[in-house]
């Protein structure tokens, strides 16, 4: 293996790991802030429980995080020093700020995890929002650096010399793509954790399906997962729209779309072939891609034929990638209106074992979505590290046998991965020895009725 | 050159503050290589859960100050040292993470209890060693960003008598702050004679290590003994560390916390100190006899400009939710962690 492979599959799998608990850490805290309101206006002690409980599957991915982004922030100088060197003081910026988003973060899941019965019950409520406020600013901050990759700004680069000048490293913050690739991010951040907790949830109902406290539950992540998977295709849109302008060889490759041509259309599955530029078994919607890029059906798309040969991203991994991430995107957006169609007018479908096992399958199709998005956006910047101004194999570490730190990294991560997993279920294992409220149980008879004023208190 | 100033100033409090923090925390580990018992186990579970992970944080904020304030510096730290660097983070992976785990793990059977508990110490070890040797071969002079083998290049910079030395001097230390701190942490006498024989091991510890640093130093050609003599500042700082032992030693015999405490930290300060100021400007010493200098390796104006905001306007965010945190944790901790 290649020094340049290496560094780059370490890279990705530093991310696609960390990224995994940064997801959780963003969107959890508000599960477990929204949990907690629930029970300091009712007082109903299973909404204490799920708080707490919750509480602690956000420490394990917290501390998990936390390391793991440490990690990164030193990758970044351990296998791109020659790309820190130029890009650290120009988009350096959010990255300063995010120290203190994370900073607050830590000290607010502090108090939170340990402040029961020791702190004013609304500092206590506050500081479990602050964590999740945080920290979703720092997803946002590190998500604007990213997208100086894409969109590079706030400088004037020579490649005569070599030289970058002019820094302003306000304006390369706010450079084109920060906003539509931040929004992206935290939609698919609540959706992927939405669904994902609420699945384990639906799971736990499939044995037990009078068991309140995973019936709160399961309600408040489709509550959040669920709005959040609806907003996602405007995002989505939005961001076609800005790459289709900004980085048209990455849309190329998503859509594998080989030759320049009006009426573009949109392809559905199929399976590019690079060296000869054909895609075999996809379906094609004839215009879509030209109306989905441009906002007009007859308005020319971009094909890889215009750019240079040694310009081009892979296209198959991008094309499959992002067919990945509409495809899961799309069922769960259909699983949330389901489940917000059942909440309004069939309150029983919530408690049926064959909604119950959509949503339990449902569990890894978020995170899915936001690996595959990651791919699509950095598999499709290749060859640039930033784009249009350094190549990825400019950057890389001039160390030899970076491929032994990537097995390191890949056995590392894999133990960590198999641990979590581990201690999430003993955590389930004991729910019921640690709070009493999950025996409560209700009357399913009863249960419309029920489900009838939690629609009302809900929305 | 103001900025370059505020982002200079932070750059060292972060470092300073990781050491008497993050690094009391580490040093946690470490004491209890050696020998521990169930009870003291408990005490430092206490004292470091709700904080640990904003010590922590100091160490993200040098990291960040250092590639976006002085990327020159950042680059050639992260290409010769880069497996020194490596190995630190493997063990703060592992050390980070086997301590949550022990602590938020549902269930606390014996096995996993003490396999988390072996992990926590050894990464406690791995850690402190690897951060000593990190800046052990950044002021010894043998990084070469020209070499033209793999050794030179890569392995002889940390690799020798006196980064390796530095390392465990670090180590020595970290468990040294950890243990006086932790002797005012619980009233149960047993506990506190624990954490005092601890800390005089370690005190001692320190200083036996402390004399080697300075034989490696001379074997490895680093003059660290004549470029002390002719820093006035530096001199005075370590000879406020080694004139004040003697009293170090009796508050700690006699137990008093916040005296301990204050002189233990201000040991450390005074260490970094005079290791700092022997150094400054100096951020890195090549092999070639030149090295790589603070000023000389800034940013660009600007960019240390809104560095040095985004510092100062972070700090009325963070110190006093930090305060908070203290104030509502230190001295009585939680009775029982969740």
């Amino acid at each position: 293996m290649g020094d340049l492979l290496a560094a780059r599959l370490q890279m990705a799998f530093s991310l696609g790991f960390h990224i995994i608990f940064a997801c959780v850490g963003m969107a959890m805290p508000f599960l477990m802030a929204i949990a907690h309101w629930r029970y300091i206006k009712t007082g109903d002690a299973v909404y204490k429980d799920l708080s707490k409980a919750w509480s602690k599957g956000v420490a394990i991915f917290f501390a998990t995080g936390a390391v793991s982004g440490t990690v990164l922030s030193f990758e970044l100088g351990l296998l791109w020093p020659e790309f820190m060197e130029h890009a650290g003081p120009i988009f350096g910026m959010p990255f300063s700020l995010e120290g203190t988003a994370f900073f607050i973060e830590a000290i607010a899941l502090g108090l939170f995890l340990y402040g029961w019965g020791k702190i004013p019950k609304w500092i206590h409520w506050s500081s479990g929002l602050v964590v999740g406020i945080s920290g979703v600013a720092s997803g946002i901050l590190v998500v604007a650096a990213n997208a100086w990759m894409n969109s590079p700004t706030g400088f004037d680069y020579d490649p005569l010399t070599n030289t970058y000048s002019n820094i302003d490293p306000i304006a390369a913050m706010f450079n084109p793509a920060w906003f539509t690739q931040a929004l992206h991010m935290i939609l698919a951040a609540f959706t992927a954790t939405g669904f994902a907790v609420a699945g384990v949830h639906a799971f736990l109902l499939i044995r037990k399906p009078a068991n309140r406290f995973h019936q709160q539950a399961m309600r408040i992540a489709l509550l959040v997962g669920g709005i959040a998977a609806f907003l996602q295709p405007i995002s989505g849109d939005i961001s076609a729209k800005d790459v289709a302008v900004r980085q048209p060889a990455k849309l190329a490759a998503m859509e594998a779309h080989f030759h320049t041509e009006e009426y573009a259309g949109l392809l559905i599955g199929g399976i590019p072939n690079e060296e000869t530029g054909e895609v075999h078994y996809g379906i094609k919607i004839p215009g879509l891609l030209s109306f989905l890029a441009h906002g007009d059906f007859k308005q020319e798309v971009v094909g890889l034929d215009q750019i240079p040969e040694d310009e081009r991203p892979p296209v198959a991994v991008t094309h499959f990638a992002f067919q990945i991430m509409v495809g899961a995107g799309t069922f769960l957006m259909m699983v949330a209106f389901l489940y917000f169609f059942a909440q309004r007018f069939r309150p029983r479908w919530l408690g049926h074992k064959n909604f119950l096992w959509l949503v339990a399958l449902s569990t890894p199709l978020g995170m899915l979505a936001v690996e595959a998005g990651w791919t699509v956006t950095e598999v499709g910047r290749q060859p640039w590290i930033i784009n249009g101004i350094m190549r990825t194999k400019e950057a890389v570490t001039p160390m030899p046998g970076i491929q032994y730190s990537f097995y390191t990294v890949v056995v590392v991560y894999t133990l960590l991965a198999v641990l979590v997993s581990w201690l999430m279920k003993r955590q389930v294992q004991t729910l019921a020895q640690n709070y009493d409220s999950m025996d409560e149980e209700i009357d399913l008879s009863q249960n419309k009725a029920n489900t009838k004023t939690e629609v009302i208190e809900e929305l | 050159m103001f900025m370059y100033i505020v982002v200079l100033s932070f750059l060292l409090l972060s470092l300073l503050l990781y050491a008497l923090l993050g690094g009391a925390d580490f040093g946690a580990g470490v004491i209890q290589l050696l020998s521990t018992t169930p009870k003291a186990e408990k005490v430092i579970g206490r004292a470091i859960g709700p904080i640990w992970e904003a010590n922590h944080m100091w160490l993200v904020i040098a990291v960040v100050i250092s590639f976006m304030g002085f990327p020159a510096i950042f680059k050639v730290v992260s290409t010769a040292l880069h497996i020194p660097v490596f190995i630190l983070l493997l063990g703060i992976i592992f050390r980070g993470t086997a301590y949550a785990f022990k602590h938020y793990d549902a269930i606390k059977d014996e096995k996993s209890q003490l396999m988390y508990h072996r992990v926590f110490v050894w990464g406690s070890l791995v850690s402190t060693l690897f951060i000593g040797i990190t800046f052990g071969a950044m002021s010894l002079g043998k990084i070469d960003p020209n070499a033209a083998d793999f050794y030179t290049g890569y392995i002889a910079p940390w690799f020798n008598f006196f980064s390796i030395s530095v390392g465990f001097l670090t180590t020595a230390l970290f468990a040294f702050l950890a243990a006086v701190y932790l002797i005012g942490e619980n009233e149960d006498p047993e506990v506190k004679d624990f954490f005092i024989a601890k800390a005089w091991k370690w005190l001692l510890a320190s200083v036996a290590i402390g004399i080697v640093v300075f034989v490696a130093a001379y074997v490895d050609g680093l003059p660290l003994f004549n470029e002390l003599i002719s820093s006035p500042l530096s001199m005075l700082a370590i000879g406020f560390a080694a004139g004040s032992l003697p009293l170090m030693f009796s508050t700690i015999r006699k137990g008093k916390v916040v005296l301990a405490r204050l002189m233990a930290g201000a040991q450390t300060v005074l260490i970094l100190g005079a290791w700092l100021l022997l150094h400054y400007p100096h951020a890195i010493m090549l092999s070639n006899g030149g090295s790589l200098d603070l000023y000389d390796s800034r940013a660009p104006d600007a960019t240390l400009a809104v560095l040095g905001w985004a510092l100062l306007l972070g700090s009325l965010f963070i110190l006093p939710a930090l305060g908070y945190l203290y104030v509502v944790f230190k001295g009585h901790g939680p009775e029982e962690s969740i």
